[in-house]
């Protein structure tokens, strides 16, 4: 008896520490996480602003609120009445108002719309009442205007071919430089190495030199079929990833009498899966999203222009009278790309954490 | 049996010549999208070529010393390395601290957190321009910030001084990678090192500066070498924003910019190839060091980790 009650204290004490380590460390995690969120809410700002453009109107008043709104409006008579806030004896007042002039102007008062007030006061210094209202017809408004779903079509087409060039060479060239012994090989990897930290934009007059006496200017070829012939990012990161697979699988399936054909799609590729989407996703991303090729080799086709460029001559278009219609476009062409991310991060981060390609 | 040593020898080169199948498409590409655009490049860069008019005679050194004599080359060199000096402290310091915050053990939904600050390096990057546009507009929201303060608000866009600090600020869009980057870096220094520097007394300050730092800064030289070429290959916002010129006074002529207008707008493809070849060795000369650097930085960590 005796013995438990020396022994209860004793525990809750114990216990009592603990708790408080515990709400200290909730009281740490709030204050950084609370911190966290307000830089990640400033980095943000930029997206939630043009959000709310997408949803607004082309004239934003001087005193509207940042998100997508419109005056408050009472109907009377057929006519719609604009909403204040008018200060009176009995406290502030939401009034519509008939009439205004710079020294008085006239208002009823909804619930009771017969009588009217007289404001002594410039209706100016009155604030209007906003509500929440987004134009959700501003998407396909710009979506038409765009003629998105075209672009749509060109950009999806054009990124799926670039994907499975890079894909399927990507697959082989480093299948081929992971796996044989071959002459050279710390030259070629340092050819590899240098392709891949250089910016391509170094490259654009050398090859456009080329493509334009080929006659690709002006068709999709250069967008995609380069990457037919190897892209260093993916032919580096799979190499990295078939470095990973135990060579002995490939030498069990050759005992087997597979052909080096048959290791690769049967045995390697199923096991390499993951850094496929990952370069994949990667690619895919990136063609999407990329403004320079395009530019460059489908100037002045706009049949067969992809949704950057597009955007970019809708934006110079419309940008200045309807900023909601471009804004609403700019969401329209980011739907894809940003969707893919946010259901495949995993892969993505993967690719993005190779050195020198976070452009 | 007896043919067993010969078989080996034939599968030797069989093997090769699977290995050397393999890298064909590789092989091919190299030649000709890029040893072979390059050699030509830089045969037309002593020609005054014009590549649709598919005329030009060779005019020796001329279109390289453009670096010393073009107004407008010299122009958007400078342009360019002050849009470095500005953006590439920031862009080392805003990653590094975000990743510090995103590596504390006491952070809550850290997945959640990292996606938010991905995500803007996902939009395509003319919709980058454009939100941006619209950010900066006169009567923007950082304008709108900066009144509340009592500040003036700048003509972000079409102020000439102000061109590369917008720029700069822009850039904070695309640390995404960095980010990831440091935080691996990061996870990688081993606990042990913090837990014996606490025993031995050491504030998590001096921690900080003392373990923290020193073992990410080749991930920061890394950052930094990147920057700098990223520099040189910064098109897409300027091009975006001034819709393919020079922006207010050439102020956001940047050396991409430039080129490419000297190769697509002028058609001056033999002054384009000769500039094309000195943002060349410029990034191969960069590139080399980030090789360097890297070489050094794997084999110190593995030293770390043993």
């Amino acid at each position: 008896m005796s013995l438990a009650a020396t022994k209860t204290p004793a525990k809750s004490e114990a216990q009592s520490r603990s708790q408080a380590r515990e709400v200290r460390k909730f009281l740490m995690g709030m204050a950084i996480s609370a911190i966290v969120a307000l830089i990640a809410w400033t980095y943000l700002r930029p997206l939630y602003f043009s959000i709310n453009q997408s949803l607004g109107r082309a004239a934003v008043e001087s005193d509207q609120p940042q998100y997508p709104s419109s005056v408050r409006k009472f109907t009377y008579q057929g006519k719609e009445l604009e909403l204040y806030n008018v200060p009176t004896e009995s406290g502030v007042k939401q009034l519509a108002m008939i009439d205004k002039s710079r020294s008085s102007s006239v208002f009823i008062d909804p619930s009771n719309p017969t009588q009217q007030i007289t404001w002594e006061g410039s209706w100016r210094s009155l604030k209007r009442i906003y509500e929440f209202n987004p134009l959700y017809s501003n998407y396909p408004e710009a979506s038409k205007q765009l003629d998105f779903v075209h672009y749509f079509r060109n950009t999806l087409i054009v990124s799926i071919l670039a994907t499975l060039g890079t894909v399927l060479s990507g697959i082989m060239v480093a299948y081929g430089l992971a796996r044989y012994r071959l002459p050279y090989l710390p030259v070629l990897m340092g050819i590899l190495q240098t392709t891949l930290i250089l910016p391509r934009e170094v490259m654009i007059v050398p090859t456009y030199i080329i493509f334009y006496k080929l006659g690709w200017v002006g068709t999709w070829l250069p967008l995609f079929l380069p990457l037919f012939f190897g892209n260093s990012f993916a032919i580096f990161l799979l190499r990295q990833f078939f470095l990973a697979i135990p060579r002995e699988l490939d030498e069990a399936a050759m005992l087997d009498g597979a052909n080096p054909m048959q290791i690769l799609w049967k045995i390697i590729v199923p096991l390499a899966g993951p850094a496929i989407i990952s370069v994949a996703i990667f690619q895919f991303i990136f063609s999407w999203n990329d403004v320079f090729s395009p530019v460059l080799y489908l100037a002045g086709k706009d049949d067969l222009q992809m949704i950057s460029p597009a955007l970019n001559r809708f934006s110079s278009a419309y940008g200045q009278a309807n900023p909601q219609l471009t804004a609403a476009a700019g969401m329209l062409a980011s739907m894809l790309p940003v969707g893919l991310f946010l259901l495949a991060q995993r892969p993505y981060f993967r690719a993005m954490m190779m050195p020198g390609l976070d452009k | 049996m007896i043919a067993e040593p010969k078989k080996h020898v034939s599968l030797d080169v069989l093997e090769r010549r699977w290995g050397w199948f393999f890298i064909s498409p590789w092989l091919i590409g190299l030649v000709l999208f890029f040893f072979g655009p390059m050699i030509y490049s830089f045969v037309l860069s002593f020609t005054d070529y014009n590549v649709v008019e598919n005329t030009g005679k060779f005019i020796g050194l001329k279109n390289w010393l453009t670096i010393f004599t073009d107004p407008i080359v010299q122009k958007s060199m400078l342009v360019t390395l002050r849009y470095m000096l500005v953006s590439v402290p920031i862009l080392l310091f805003a990653p590094f601290m975000l990743a510090l915050f995103l590596n504390s053990k006491h952070l809550w939904a850290k997945g959640f957190f990292l996606t938010l600050f991905f995500l803007p390096q996902l939009l395509p990057p003319v919709v980058v321009g454009l939100i941006w546009q619209g950010t900066l507009n006169t009567r923007g929201p950082i304008n709108q910030f900066l009144e509340s303060l009592g500040l003036p608000g700048p003509s972000w866009l079409t102020d000439a001084w102000a061109v590369i600090p917008a720029m700069a600020i822009i850039g904070l869009w695309s640390i995404g990678g960095s980010i990831l980057q440091l935080i691996a870096a990061m996870k990688n220094v081993p606990g042990e090192l913090y837990e014996a520097a606490t025993i031995d007394g050491s504030t998590s300050f001096t921690s900080f500066w003392k373990i923290t730092v020193p073992l990410t800064s080749s991930v920061l030289l890394f950052s930094v070498i990147t920057q700098v070429i990223a520099a040189f290959q910064y098109f897409t916002i300027p091009f975006v924003l001034y819709r393919g010129q020079g922006g207010p006074d050439d102020a956001g002529l940047f050396f991409m910019l430039m080129l490419f207008k000297e190769a697509f707008q002028y058609f001056n493809t033999g002054k384009a190839s000769a500039l094309a070849w000195i943002l060349f060795i410029v990034c191969f000369t960069v590139t080399q060091a980030l090789f360097f650097i890297s070489r050094r930085y794997v084999y110190y960590a593995g030293e770390v980790r043993e």
